[in-house]
């Protein structure tokens, strides 16, 4: 009788310990799920934001640095929403053609008067989709995703319309 | 030997319970950093949304001229009043735009809140729009 109570009191003590061994283990694989998931999180979040910020802060940066009345317009062409910016370099006038296909937002650089073939523009960055639309007056509206920005001509009104 | 396991087990328990011990703070200040982690993401996600927004007001308020209605008639889902516009961004952050000045110089204070306190706030000035243009 005696040998059968050291016995029981004995395998308390081993579930005793696997019991709290166990607990041990779950905790630990508690906090690392805990932190896995706050930084997934953490880092989606910062990934969205960089992703949809960064692709209108090129689009406003390419706009505002040929800033000039009649410089940068808007088009629809082939179906897709492009931002046309018109520079002159002496006698030449050339256009930058600044839309999205394919999942890019895409440039396309051509001599005024040549037919755009959008399809050969050069890739930029990712993007879902950009729509551009004309304001009136002297701005242009961007928006990309859920985004938008507000493009407006620091020199004077945005003018002719192609 | 009984005795000697029984010691064993006791020692064993003594060791896992430190080990628990040391564990247990270990894992209170990786929670909090968790925490606080989570916290400024968000609070980082916001002064993004409320720059980008607030950005977006200042450009239409000084394209418009200063003039609110115009501004409210441009952006979407705002409830204004001749002086003031108010604006949901998101879930959680709104924007008010208050118009001060009479002159050729408007002032637009831009404020962005989110849970009654301010995490942004912007300065927009626009040359009043002259009669017959922008």
């Amino acid at each position: 009788m005696l040998r059968n109570k050291r016995s029981i009191l004995s395998g308390i003590d081993v579930v005793a310990a696997l019991t709290l061994f166990c607990v041990f283990a779950v905790s630990v694989l508690f906090v690392l799920a805990s932190g896995a998931g706050v930084y997934r999180s953490t880092a989606s979040l910062l990934d969205q934001r960089y992703t949809s910020r960064i692709q209108l802060a090129y689009v406003a940066a390419k706009a505002r640095d040929s800033d000039g009345i009649g410089s940068v317009t808007t088009a629809t062409i082939d179906g897709l929403s492009a931002l046309i910016i018109r520079e002159e370099y002496g006698n030449a006038v050339t256009l930058t053609y600044v839309y999205c296909l394919d999942g890019y937002i895409r440039e396309l650089y051509a001599d005024e008067g040549v037919a755009a073939d959008l399809s050969l523009g050069e890739k930029i960055i990712e993007c879902d989709s950009l729509v551009f639309t004309d304001m009136g007056g002297s701005m242009i509206k961007a928006v990309c995703g859920e985004d938008e920005i507000f493009i407006t001509s620091r020199c004077g009104e945005i003018g002719d319309k192609r | 030997m009984n005795t000697r396991g029984g010691s064993k087990t006791g020692l064993f328990l003594i060791e896992l319970v430190i080990v628990i011990l040391f564990f247990s703070v270990s894992a209170t200040i990786c929670m909090r950093i968790f925490a606080f982690s989570y916290t400024a993401a968000n609070h980082s996600r916001d002064l993004s949304d409320a720059t980008a927004a607030a950005a977006a007001t200042a450009e239409c308020f000084k394209a418009c001229g200063g003039d609110i209605i115009k501004t409210a008639e441009i952006l979407d889902g705002c409830e204004y009043t001749d002086d003031s516009l108010t604006r949901q961004i998101g879930e959680n952050l709104t924007l008010t735009l208050t118009r001060a000045g009479d002159g050729k110089l408007i002032r637009g204070k831009i404020t962005v809140t989110a849970d009654g306190g301010e995490i942004y706030s912007l300065d927009a000035y626009a040359i009043a729009a002259s009669e017959g243009g922008q």
